[in-house]
């Protein structure tokens, strides 16, 4: 067994957040190291080959590979020791375990910072009646066959649901040369951002379907047809069914934070599904952070990375301990926010938020009974987006504080 | 009347147009927007190329600027027939002047 001791920091997970972490903590002179699973650091941004990243962190429009190489770059000039190919499996006092090419590897540190990334919601959580052929695909792991293996996934697509991944990979396969027949949302709205449905849909006149699901799918050894229809405000099928003949059939139905290495001892958000944390992203684990999309599932790569920082804002100021805590409770037309729990040690943070459905001309407030202690306006907001909101906690009196739309 | 979509930032405004006439836009960046793709309407593309004997399968590229969303598939088809088999890095050119449009491909990414 290969033993590691005294360091300030291990970050398990060397996607766009743990490294950016990684790469600042070491700058601040911690004593850092990486831990990733898979042979080449970088997490999911090695398969997101379309521009978007890097405009608020690097100021310039980057692409994931690019991002990835650049930051690596950094982290890596740092002389931060990183291990690949290197799987935790277990987390027992205060010690993490990872299998590694080197043998079992057992890791001691100060803090940890977990930034894990997330799942993809499949067919399984959607209960579709039908056969189970082959051509059904998450839409990231569509996006894996066809950036990294280079393989093409069908003929005639089908793609359900609105999020980023299947808009941009709607693009994707249209730009490859295959037939994307539409995209199927179950809202009236759709779940990406505004720029990807114009920039990926109407740019290559692929149909949006809102409120629209599908019912069945149908196929022997292959994916053959699927059976579409319209649904009411209650989300159930109403009018006509529709059948398209297709081959491959993309989910693009939502993420879900990956925390399973630490779920025995996490305390959870039931809205987020990922865990209960104060504003420093610290977990109910003593000296235990989560960060990036397995802490809640961003919207921007740069958001991630950002954000991530709070970690080493906690680690770096000495804190008082004992502080007051205070719970922030959600409101009216919030889907789901971090952190759940503020400290009240007199600093200024941030609440991060999504909204239920889009919002026009609304306000967004944070408030103890009838008193405001912060909001701010919005022209236009998407639930695929995601906001922050300020909050001084030298404001807060009571215990408990609601970040709601108004 | 045509309406587009903004992509400028992320409120995405629905922009009118209707012959010479613009309206419904919320600023001087989504009017400049909204002219440019009644004008001429352009866009960069991403994509992967094929590898041989490298550490990747594919090497992930891009233009160097964006081209006139009219050629789109035609600069798709050139990329198609390329193919690298020695190492390259980001930044790198990998095709010169596409189609005579005054744009480069390169690379996204080092692979060895």
């Amino acid at each position: 067994m290969v033993r590691l001791n005294n360091f300030d920091l291990a970050i398990i997970g060397g996607g766009p957040a743990g490294l950016f972490l990684a790469k600042e903590a070491k700058k601040k002179g911690l004593n850092t190291i990486i831990f990733d699973r898979e042979e080449r650091l970088g997490g999911i941004l090695k398969q997101c080959i379309h521009t978007g990243f890097g405009v608020e962190i690097y100021n310039k429009d980057m692409t994931g590979p690019e991002l990835i190489e650049e930051l690596m770059e950094e982290v890596l000039n740092l002389g931060v020791p990183y291990y690949t190919k290197s799987m935790c499996v277990g987390f027992e006092n205060n010690k993490l375990y990872f299998y590694s090419p080197k043998g079992i590897i057992e890791l001691s540190s100060n803090y940890y910072a977990f930034s894990l990334g997330a799942r993809e919601r499949a067919r399984g959580s959607l209960f579709i009646e039908g056969s189970r052929p082959s051509g059904i695909f998450t839409a990231g792991f569509a996006q894996y066959i066809t950036n990294i293996l280079g393989l093409k996934i069908g003929e005639k697509i089908a793609i359900l649901g609105s999020g980023d991944i299947g808009l941009i990979m709607a693009r994707r396969l249209t730009l490859e040369g295959m037939k994307v027949i539409g995209v199927f949302e179950i809202m009236p709205y759709y779940g990406g951002l505004p720029r990807n449905i114009r920039q990926c849909l109407e740019d290559f006149e692929i149909p949006l379907y809102l409120s629209h699901t599908i019912l069945k799918i149908e196929g022997e050894e292959r994916l053959e047809k699927i059976y579409v229809s319209q649904v009411d405000e209650n989300l159930k099928s109403v009018g006509l069914i529709k059948e398209f003949n297709v081959d491959a059939l993309l989910f693009s139905v939502g993420l879900i934070p990956e925390i399973d290495i630490l779920r025995k001892y996490l305390l959870i958000n039931n809205k987020t599904l990922g865990p209960i944390v104060n504003q420093y992203f610290l977990t109910n684990i003593p000296n235990t952070f989560v960060i990036g999309n397995s802490l809640i599932i961003f919207d921007l790569v740069d958001k991630a990375m950002k954000s991530s920082l709070n970690v080493l804002d906690y680690i770096l100021k000495k804190r008082k301990r004992d502080l007051e805590e205070v719970k922030v409770i959600q409101g009216n037309l919030i889907r789901n926010f971090v952190p759940q729990i503020l400290i009240k040690d007199g600093e200024k943070t941030k609440i991060y938020f999504r909204v239920k459905e889009p919002i026009f001309n609304k306000e967004v407030i944070l408030r103890e009974n009838e008193k405001i202690l912060s909001k701010k306006k919005f022209r236009a907001l998407y639930p695929a987006e995601m906001s922050e909101i300020e909050i001084d906690t030298n404001l807060i009196d009571k215990n408990e504080i609601i970040i709601e739309v108004i | 009347m045509k309406e587009i979509t903004c992509v400028i930032c992320p409120a995405g405004c629905r922009i009118l147009i209707d012959k010479d006439n613009i309206s419904n836009y919320k600023c001087k960046k989504g009017l400049d927007y909204a002219k440019e793709e009644l004008i001429n309407p352009k866009r960069n593309i991403t994509t992967t190329v094929k590898a041989i004997n490298l550490t990747k399968k594919r090497v992930s590229v891009k233009l160097d600027k964006e081209i006139p969303k009219d050629k789109i598939f035609d600069v798709l088809k050139e990329i198609k027939k390329l193919k690298i088999n020695e190492k390259v890095k980001r930044g790198e050119i990998i095709k010169e002047n596409i189609l005579n449009l005054g744009v480069n491909l390169i690379s996204q990414e080092t692979v060895e």
